[in-house]
């Protein structure tokens, strides 16, 4: 960014706002560095102290640093790494390695990778190693060589150090450990983790040469120190910038809007969430590109429309993109999860149960047992001889028998549609049921008629056929 | 939407160019021009959020948006399908040659490793430096999933690896909550394409018009097809597919040289070619071109061509081999414990109420044939055969025929000669067509129907 001091003539506005632009996407994106990591004091301090001691005096150390994703243990690190460097013959001595469980999924690659950092290629380079075990014994030997005093210290950070163990025999780990235990060349292990349990996934041989030392950081702050963090990221500094005026101006917008009733909500809301600043970045990111020329200060509704776009349910966004019959396929597996009670259930079952109900909506009367091969959800059809209406929905088939005697009110739902898309009328017979009983006192049979003439009275017989001559039953007209 | 494409930094006719080639997407291009933040002068450049993802249903225009931006604008860009990539090493080789030319994908190691790609990324980035940010578009990203377990987690967070102005794009139908690994990781911004309203479907839809009619009638026909297929499918290619497929169908009447017809004769017309074409969507088993001639077909001779399709009905088996295949069939639908009920003389009542367990309670049919030992069919077959039949070699080699004809299928291995186990491949419909012609009641022995 041009540090142009133009104190007297402002600048045109959309000049301003490409220098906010600039200014602030790197402060969000770039994960620029702070001055000093805020709230974590002690830690800095104690990880200063041991980096310190490798570099100058030539201890060896070995440390983990474990929080939560996202709250700063990389920043931690690279903060006191600067601070280190900073320091005279610091820079000059300390050799860096670093490597990134993700990266380097073996020790083969590792090794690799620890030899090309160390530029040791050229020594390397004119011997073949046959083996890994070989490569690794070359290495040890050239870290081994030094004693405290004479030899350049080496910082190991190993990003991501749980998945390095789970390296075959954690090899890598052993060896860095037990060379930093050993006084020969000065090594400090600084492993970044976001797995508390992390101790548990060494060997025993291994953990009992790790130093035990551990640095953890979690997330402490409280909600004034949260809103005190929004306002320093989207904050512009007055000395550098270089318009007086615009830049006046943005902070005082952006003072009043952290002081907004509706902003602070939202902002609890995230914070209630979750207190990584990564999120809290991308909140941030998405308000910042809606500021424009037309739009030069962040209103809170701004605010509030990019909470909505990134807190916005997937699921429902996913849903609401099917089209009816997709939908009612969805609503099929929904239904036959819970019958089963979670277990697995295959695409002939679900089309099924997305046939039975479309039946009964769309008004076709068919025989079962015809075809397909379907023996699902029993509609009630209204001519053919029939072991019996069945419950439907399925709702009914969880629950227990009851004896027989123990009678209930169920309703049998009609309806009567004299053609396809005619009017649909609903009538309601009571009946008690003697076989099989419905939950709740609400056993619904869905009976779907098509024409007028197989009506009312040509089911009321079917059903009175049926339940003839069953103790118990009474059958209401 | 209709606001067009603004945004400082691009050519403003530029910008409108683009958002032609992009109807009814207007405000997510919008939004991620605005995220993509303004071109810079050389020497400064915005920096990007490490990673976005996007999501939305298929044909909603994810990649068609981001393409035509980033190719239309000009931005360095690589784009990778997931699908094209069987190996990460091509993935890697694909990101390279597109960021940095042709020389550098012959860096990568065989079998490159993600530190290696991360490495050689690194040297060569400061040798082009790019004045804008790099986008490594990645679609169908839901298969990342399946490769390496440590490119998802890489990718995300490439930016901070490479120390390099990159943002990887992803774009996916499902969503972010489904990728989340196990110990988490770095999360991008996430994105939401909509799908388009069916006011939108009908805009796009009428653009590709037939030159020799008018767009008024295309249009027409649009409105048509979408009143029938909306509520089926949303897909607009499938739509585009259907247009295309039925359209020639329409203008039939209109080529007969009837005159000027109003659209309403031509609803009547179109309207049961097009329910059949329900049947056909998203299943293109055939050809459009085979499918039109089988069009032609079944209105000359409705159900003789159904009836032409399945080979069953005209399949002939030897007297035995139809029961070993019956008792096959019922090995494979009833359960276990109930040949006693149908196959034993006096078994007691057993009621189907008692017998129920919960797993049994769907219906055997929708759950698929299940696997049965030979003994089990054997006793079956020894029970519903009307005479008595000697354990011979010929009933063995018949199952192993009907094994050959694919209406059984052997489970295991060829060489588990003790105690070899089949399944029943044959659907209800035929086993039933094959029991009549043997008068045997197949339904009064099946648990499912009882």
């Amino acid at each position: 960014m041009s540090k142009r001091k133009l104190k007297d003539s402002p600048m045109p506005i959309g000049e301003c706002i490409s220098q906010v632009q600039t200014l602030l996407r790197e402060r969000l994106c770039h994960q620029q560095l702070p001055q000093r990591p805020e709230g974590v004091d002690s830690q800095h301090k104690h990880l200063m102290e041991l980096l310190k001691r490798t570099a100058v005096h030539g201890e060896s150390n070995s440390v983990l640093i474990i929080g939560p994703r996202g709250t700063g243990k990389t920043q931690l690190l690279r903060c006191v790494l600067a601070e280190l460097l900073a320091e005279e013959d610091v820079d000059k001595t300390l050799l860096q390695v670093h490597l990134n469980g993700l990266l380097q999924t073996d020790d083969r690659i590792a090794l690799k990778e620890i030899t090309r950092q160390l530029s040791l290629e050229n020594v390397v380079g004119d011997q073949v190693f046959g083996s890994f075990a070989e490569n690794l014994a070359f290495l040890l030997e050239a870290l081994k060589k030094g004693d405290r005093s004479s030899s350049r210290p080496v910082l190991f950070i190993l990003d991501e150090f749980d998945l390095f163990a789970h390296h075959k025999n954690q090899t890598l780990l052993y060896n860095l450990l037990d060379v930093s235990q050993s006084a020969q060349t000065p090594v400090a292990v600084v492993g970044l983790t976001c797995r508390l349990d992390v101790l548990e996934l060494l060997e025993k041989r291994v953990k009992s040469r790790f130093s035990h030392r551990q640095i953890h950081l979690l997330p402490s702050l409280s909600f004034s120190q949260y809103l005190q963090a929004v306002q320093a990221q989207l904050h512009l500094p007055d000395t550098t910038f270089p318009d007086t005026t615009f830049c006046y101006d943005w902070n005082a917008s952006l003072k009043a809007l952290c002081e907004d009733k509706s902003v602070e909500a939202v902002l609890l809301r995230h914070f209630n969430s979750t207190k990584d600043f990564r999120s809290l970045h991308r909140l941030l990111m998405a308000i910042l590109c809606r500021v424009s020329v037309n739009n030069p200060t962040i209103k809170p509704a701004d605010l509030l429309d990019a909470s909505r776009l990134l807190s916005a349910d997937a699921m429902t966004n996913v849903l609401h993109g099917l089209s009816i019959l997709e939908l009612c396929l969805v609503i099929a597996m929904k239904h036959l999860n819970d019958i089963y009670d979670g277990e697995p259930f295959n695409l002939q079952m679900v089309y099924n149960g997305l046939r039975a109900p479309a039946a009964a909506g769309g008004g076709a009367s068919r025989g079962r047992g015809g075809g397909g091969g379907g023996a699902g959800p029993a509609r009630v059809p209204t001519g053919e001889a029939h072991a019996g209406p069945q419950p439907d929905h399925g709702g009914a088939a969880e629950v227990p028998p009851v004896p027989h005697r123990c009678q209930a009110v169920g309703r049998l739902r009609l309806r009567l549609g004299p053609e396809e898309g005619g009017r649909e009328e609903r009538r309601v017979l009571h009946l008690g049921l003697p076989r099989r009983v419905c939950s709740g006192g609400g056993l619904v049979l869905c009976v779907t008629v098509r024409h007028l003439s197989q009506s009312l009275r040509q089911l009321y017989q079917h059903a009175e056929r049926f339940y003839q001559g069953k103790p118990g039953v009474k059958l209401v007209r | 939407m209709t606001a067009s494409l603004q945004h400082p930094g691009y050519d403003p006719e530029r910008l409108l160019c683009v958002a032609e080639k992009m109807p009814c997407r207007v405000s997510q291009a919008g939004t991620l021009l605005s995220l993509m933040g303004e071109r810079l002068q050389i020497s400064s450049m915005n920096e990007f959020y490490p990673s976005i993802f996007l999501y939305g249903h298929r044909s909603t225009g994810k990649s068609h948006v981001i393409n035509t931006l980033l190719m239309d604008l000009e931005l360095p860009h690589a784009t990778v399908s997931c699908v094209e990539c069987v190996s990460v090493g091509l993935m890697f080789e694909r990101v390279l040659l597109a960021l940095f030319g042709p020389d550098t994908s012959t860096l990568l190691p065989r079998s490159p490793s993600l530190s290696d790609f991360v490495r050689i990324y690194r040297q060569q980035a400061p040798l082009s430096p790019a004045n804008q940010t790099r986008y490594i578009v990645i679609e169908k990203a839901e298969l990342l999933r399946d490769m390496d377990s440590n490119l998802l987690p890489v990718l995300v967070r490439l930016q901070e690896l490479v120390d390099d102005n990159v943002t990887v794009i992803l774009l996916s139908e499902i969503v972010w909550d489904r990728f989340r690994p196990n110990t988490g990781c770095f999360e991008p911004l996430i994105l939401y394409f909509p799908d388009y309203s069916k006011g939108d479907l009908q805009q796009i839809l009428s653009q590709d018009i037939h030159p020799s009619y008018s767009p008024e009638l295309y249009s027409a026909f649009i409105n048509i097809l979408l009143g029938v297929f909306y509520s089926v499918c949303r897909d607009l290619r499938e739509l585009r597919h259907l247009a295309a497929l039925n359209f020639s169908k329409f203008c039939e009447p209109l080529k007969e040289g009837k005159g000027r017809i109003d659209t309403h004769k031509l609803w009547r017309n179109i309207e049961p070619h097009l329910k059949k074409a329900m049947q056909t969507v998203y299943l293109r088993d055939v050809s459009s071109v085979q499918w039109e001639q089988q069009l032609q077909q079944t209105e000359e001779k409705e159900c003789a061509a159904l009836k032409g399709l399945s080979a069953h009905a005209h399949v002939e088996l030897p007297y035995y081999s139809k029961f070993l295949l019956i008792a096959a069939y019922l090995a494979s639908y009833n359960p276990a414990r109930t040949d006693r009920r149908f196959f034993l003389k006096h078994h007691g009542k057993i009621k189907k109420t008692n017998f129920l367990k919960k797993h049994e309670k769907t219906s055997n049919h929708l759950l698929g044939p299940k696997p049965f030992p030979l003994d089990r069919l054997l006793a079956i077959f020894y029970s519903v055969v009307d005479s008595r039949v000697a354990p011979s070699a010929s009933v063995f080699s018949q199952i192993s025929s009907l094994v050959t004809l694919q209406l059984l299928t052997q489970l295991g291995h060829d060489d588990q000669l003790d105690a070899p186990k089949y399944k029943c491949a044959v659907a209800l419909d035929f086993i039933r067509a094959i029991s009549r012609t043997v008068n045997f009641d197949i339904v009064k022995y099946l648990y499912d129907f009882l």
